[in-house]
């Protein structure tokens, strides 16, 4: 009980006082999914004292076979943690946990591996890419979860390879990026269809017929982008624009999506993969799978102003802290060798922590603690 | 464009919109309802607590401020659905054939109706199927497999409470997935006489187009004469008068076939059943049984019922006859065999005993695997006339082991093939000896594939090749038949036909799989030209690979036959014809989403179920179930059959050996065939005392036996010790 009141009466402080929260006793807390452990790591990191794991979830339901925990999702509220259970026989899962104690609420049916999830920021829907990605190369969905009840409510056909989906931050629109097919497709929130459509293919970068074609290519030859991630802007560009990870292409679209076009420009090394934006809306971060580093943008300025090497190579996941001091990146690693958590300062641009995990450590959600009593954070 | 925020004059601060992504309408960006009432200045919380407040944690959390969420107005399709009390479809029970599809829209429409049964015009109604038997498609139904699914309507309402954001409420309509139309009946003759006063029990068969026979199907039995037999409704004939009846079974309302008889006077006097009066549980007994006439003699073609009876008193009676006449019993004790023939009994007794094969499992030797888990195993001689068994490595493996058996009781680490996978589920290794292959999933560059072996060194394997081609999904299980690899492939859920000849350059030559959507193949296993094949809730699948009856080939398969159940999770197939003759398929199902397998609400799961059914495989174009081998508290998973034994890795209840011989039927489990087990759980293993037997393979007189848990296991089984008391 006294650590309840403890906990209550700090968390309490720290909203009223966000400065506050830089103090030294803040703690910052993610949870980490492994895809090739089935298990989800939670790790606390204490600035100056470093990174531990605290907790370990086993998920999955196959002993003989890996489940394949992919992608982590927090609800906007902090109270629920999601994981995408994605391997499948052949259909995959969301599993749903309370935060904190951790003890799953509820499992839902799928698609075909699915990945990531966009959640709306009242938490009522959960948009996830089913990314299909072995086998024949036929379009795929997002699966759209009513979080309460846990009941998938639809599916919306998209393209080949959906991945990275995000909803921006009014709520009003999600966006995937398609792996195969080389788009960006933007799904209406409450009417759950189709509202836009885009070919990132280099040189052939284009607004789409929004029912058009889902399977080709939006360029020609062999360039292709191969987008991995989209990520909504954030500050002044919010529900403006968002980032593209061109994996192939080694580059960073931001697409207005108001006009339905390429914006800028980021280059980047070898196979960006995922991205995240800063609070403010000021800095890009993207992790470079074939670079076992982290790239840094100032968004203002569009350069990049930092490579940040981190501890293990296919660097998969990175989440900012809500404060924007810190980036917590996921490296899946090879085989037999555990991945690893690394924390990097925002500020020096340096790995600060470095904490060993599961095996193929991937999706990752930043988790501000739990709600206060009354369920009003 | 006056983005929602500015609207609500909020700014953009990300929770201060909780709202407006359930209330954004049509198809436009999501706009607030001029119409409605502003947001108070004090609003509830934003979301409705579901759960009770979970404990903090032991420390501190770094705070995020949030701001509370505002009451919004709805837009139009949000407002509308406050009125519907209910959604229905039209038609309202809808009806689509497998491998066929219904149009939404215009062969079914889902109907929002208001409280008074008028429609609600305007409502946005999102469909969605979640099930085996069918699924939604670019807006058609279409029929998977014969069953019964729901389709799901779900629409966006204002919350009951007035404030927050929509929630969505659901309805749902029958969805009848149903077989390909039937075009002829065929009763089915059992082969008896129709005598008065007798119960015989007929089949119908309700035959498709392609020759298949319907499983679900509603059949309606009439009788011509019912003074002289009636039929209910599970086609059991009560003959009750002579003369000639014909008894018709109907299927959905046009097709007919029928079955014309005679109903004879029951001539029947006596009736005297002769066979073993003492057995041991387990064996399948048969009994004869003679009617005869006032004068004494043979009345041929009797309908006879069997019953057994046990003189116990306990509420399990212990014993099953079969309406073919096998008898069996699960306990030892006393029964009564009786035989009805039209109203005439005969009976007799039969002792049972113990059935009296308890074995122990001694522990010759191990192989200690503690830093990662241990998957499957290949045991055989390698071409320096040594023994070796190769094993897997599991969750974060990467490696196979290679292992020096020939001094059973030391296993001998003698090297490993590290490759870039997370798993390395399989390993074989040709007749030869000459080349291994071993799976590949969780490669960092998800490319997985299989990887080939050059044993011209067993001790020492070397990789002569890597092959992904097409398979990036990643190999679960693979087979060889001389010089062509069967490969399972995650992505395709095909199986790969891979010429192996050359094992520097491996080629694909075939592809076999079955086209239906939702499918998921796991295992292959292949004895003498035919393949079974593991197809999960698609059951176990015969192929002619070489066998030639059916027309197959190694590169080209024909399908023989397939038999699928009720549990589903169809993982592993291993046929085997014992001393007597008899030719079973052991088929193993794998079961992990049950009630008890998983943790849920902080009660730990106790891990996987399934059990090994039992297969006639008399003809293998006719499977029939009739037995069953199943540890109640434990799952199932491979199993190798040799000298009539059954050694099945049970998972959590280690290894299992199961006496197979003779003729098999019921529940093999609690009829004592079980003679020996033997927990494969060790405090020094990767988990400590937990045992996960993964695989076994008799060879050379010894059990090897693979635990994902403790790694590699060398175990004797030998009949039980007398311990002398003094």
């Amino acid at each position: 009980m006294r650590g309840f009141l403890a906990g209550t009466l700090l968390g309490l402080t720290l909203a009223v006082l966000p400065q506050v929260a830089r103090a030294q006793s803040t703690v910052y807390r993610v949870y980490v999914a492994n895809e090739s452990s089935d298990l989800i790591n939670r790790v606390a990191f204490t600035p100056g004292e470093g990174a531990v794991v605290e907790k370990e979830i086993a998920v999955g339901v196959m002993p003989g076979d890996n489940d394949g925990a992919h992608g982590l999702s927090v609800s906007p509220d902090g109270r629920y943690w999601y994981v995408t259970i994605a391997h499948g026989t052949p259909y995959g899962y969301v599993w749903k946990f309370r935060a904190g104690p951790d003890t799953l609420v509820a499992r839902t049916r799928l698609g075909l591996f699915p990945a990531t999830m966009g959640i709306t920021p009242d938490g009522q829907f959960m948009l996830t890419a089913n990314f299909n990605l072995h086998g024949d190369m036929v379009p795929s969905d997002i699966s759209v979860v009513y979080t309460p009840e846990m009941v998938e409510i639809t599916k919306v056909r998209t393209c080949l390879m959906p991945h990275g989906s995000r909803v921006r931050p009014d709520g009003v629109k999600q966006y995937s990026a398609c792996m195969h097919s080389d788009q960006l497709v933007e799904i209406d929130v409450g009417t759950f269809e189709v509202t836009g459509r885009f070919g990132v293919a280099p040189g052939h970068e284009r607004p789409m017929a929004a029912h058009g074609e889902m399977e080709g290519h939006g360029g020609m030859g062999d360039r292709v982008c191969s987008p991995t991630w989209v990520e909504p802007g954030l500050g002044t560009r919010a529900n403006l624009v968002v980032y593209v990870a061109c994996n192939r292409n080694q580059e960073i679209l931001e697409v207005d999506t108001e006009r339905w076009e390429v914006s800028r420009r980021l280059a980047t090394g070898k196979g960006p993969y995922n991205l995240e934006v800063t609070g403010d809306g000021g800095r890009l971060l993207a992790t470079l799978k074939g670079e076992q580093a982290v790239a840094v943008f100032d968004l203002e300025s569009g350069r990049e102003i930092g490579r940040v090497a981190t501890s293990r190579p296919v660097t998969h996941g990175v989440v900012a802290s809500p404060d924007g001091r810190y980036a917590f990146v996921t490296n899946e690693s090879v085989g037999s060798v555990r991945g690893t958590l690394d924390v990097i300062d925002l500020e020096t641009l340096e790995v600060v922590a470095t904490v060993e995990l599961g095996h193929q450590s991937g999706g990752i959600d930043f988790w501000p603690g739990p709600p206060a009593p009354g369920g009003v954070r | 464009m006056l983005r929602p925020a500015d609207r609500l004059g909020v700014g953009a601060a990300l929770t201060t919109l909780v709202f407006l992504a359930g209330c954004a309408g049509g198809a436009s960006r999501a706009t607030v309802d001029d119409s409605q009432p502003p947001p108070p200045a004090e609003p509830p919380p934003a979301a409705t607590v579901v759960q009770p407040d979970p404990p903090p944690p032991d420390t501190a959390a770094a705070g995020v401020p949030r701001t509370p969420a505002l009451t919004p107005g709805y837009v139009p399709a949000v407002q509308i659905g406050a009125r519907v009390a209910e959604v229905r479809t039209e038609p309202a029970e809808i009806v689509v054939e497998v491998a066929d599809s219904l149009a939404m829209g215009e062969d079914v429409e889902m109907i929002a109706y208001d409280a008074a049964g008028n429609p609600v015009p305007g409502v946005r109604i999102l469909p969605n199927i979640d099930s085996r038997f069918a699924a939604l498609e670019d807006g058609h139904i279409k029929g998977v497999g014969e069953g019964d699914a729901e389709l799901r309507m779900a629409i966006q309402v204002p919350p009951a409470s007035g404030t927050g954001p929509p929630e969505i409420r659901t309805f749902s309509a029958l969805l009848t997935v149903v077989g390909p139309p039937v075009v002829a009946v065929e009763v089915v003759d059992p082969g008896v006489r129709f005598f008065t006063g007798a119960l015989v029990r007929l089949e119908a068969r309700a035959l498709t187009r392609d020759g298949g026979a319907r499983q679900h199907v509603e059949i309606v039995w009439t009788s011509d004469r019912k003074r002289l037999a009636t039929v209910d409704e599970r086609g059991f004939v009560t003959a009750l008068r002579p003369g000639a009846v014909t008894v018709t079974a109907t299927v959905e309302g046009e097709v007919t076939g029928a079955l014309s008889f005679e109903v004879e006077e029951n001539p029947v006097t006596a009736v005297e059943v002769t066979g073993p009066s003492r057995a041991r549980t387990g064996d399948v007994l048969r009994y004869t049984v003679t009617a005869s006439d006032a004068g004494g003699g043979v009345v041929e073609g009797a309908p006879v019922d069997y019953a057994a009876a046990s003189f116990e008193t306990r509420a399990d009676m212990g014993a099953s006859i079969y309406p073919d006449g096998a008898f069996v019993a699960e306990r030892p004790g006393l029964y009564r065999v009786t035989a009805t023939v039209a109203g005439r009994t005969g009976q007799t007794l039969v002792e049972v005993v113990d059935r009296g094969m308890e074995h122990e499992v001694i522990v010759t030797g191990r192989g200690l695997v503690a830093d990662r888990p241990t998957s499957d195993l290949w045991a055989f001689t390698g071409n320096d006339g040594r023994d070796y068994v190769y094993t897997g490595t599991h969750a974060g493996g990467q490696r196979m082991l290679a292992w020096d058996v020939t001094d059973p009781a030391n296993p001998v680490l003698t090297d490993f093939v590290e490759v870039d996978a997370r798993v390395v589920n399989d390993v074989k290794v040709n007749a030869n000896a000459t080349v291994a292959v071993i799976t590949r999933e969780g490669a960092s560059d998800r490319k997985n594939g299989i990887v080939v072996l050059d044993l011209a060194d067993p001790a020492h394997p070397v990789i002569a090749d890597t092959y992904t081609k097409d398979l990036s999904g990643g190999v679960h299980n693979v087979f060889f038949q001389g010089d062509i690899l069967y490969a399972i492939h995650n992505g395709t859920l095909d199986v790969h036909i891979l010429d192996i000849s050359d094992p520097r350059n491996v080629a694909e030559v075939g592809r076999w799989g079955i086209e239906k959507p939702g499918k998921y193949l796991h295992d292959i296993w292949v004895v003498d030209g035919l393949a079974y094949v593991s197809y999960w809730n698609d059951g176990v699948y015969i192929l002619d690979v070489g066998d030639g009856r059916w027309g197959g080939l190694p590169t080209a398969p024909v399908e023989v036959s397939s038999f699928a159940y009720e549990e589903g999770n169809t993982h592993v197939a291993f046929p085997y014809t014992n001393a007597d003759g008899h030719t079973y398929l052991f088929v193993g199902d794998e079961i992990f989403d049950c009630e008890d397998c998983i943790s849920r609400n902080g009660v730990p799961g106790d891990g996987s179920r399934g059990f090994i059914h039992v297969l006639d495989m008399a003809d293998p174009e006719n499977l029939r179930e009739v037995a069953r081998y199943e540890v109640p508290e434990a799952g199932a998973h491979n199993l190798w059959i040799e000298d009539d034994r059954m050694y099945v890795a049970y998972y959590q209840a280690g290894l299992r050996v199961v006496d197979v011989s003779g003729e098999l039927r019921g529940d093999l489990y609690r009829q004592g065939r079980e003679i020996a087990w033997f927990p494969t759980g060790t405090p020094d293993g990767h988990v400590a005392n937990s045992p996960m037997a993964w695989g076994p393979q008799p060879y050379k007189g010894h059990v090897f036996v693979s635990d994902l848990n403790s790694g590699l296991w060398v175990l004797r089984v030998v009949p039980k010790r007398k311990v002398p008391v003094s």
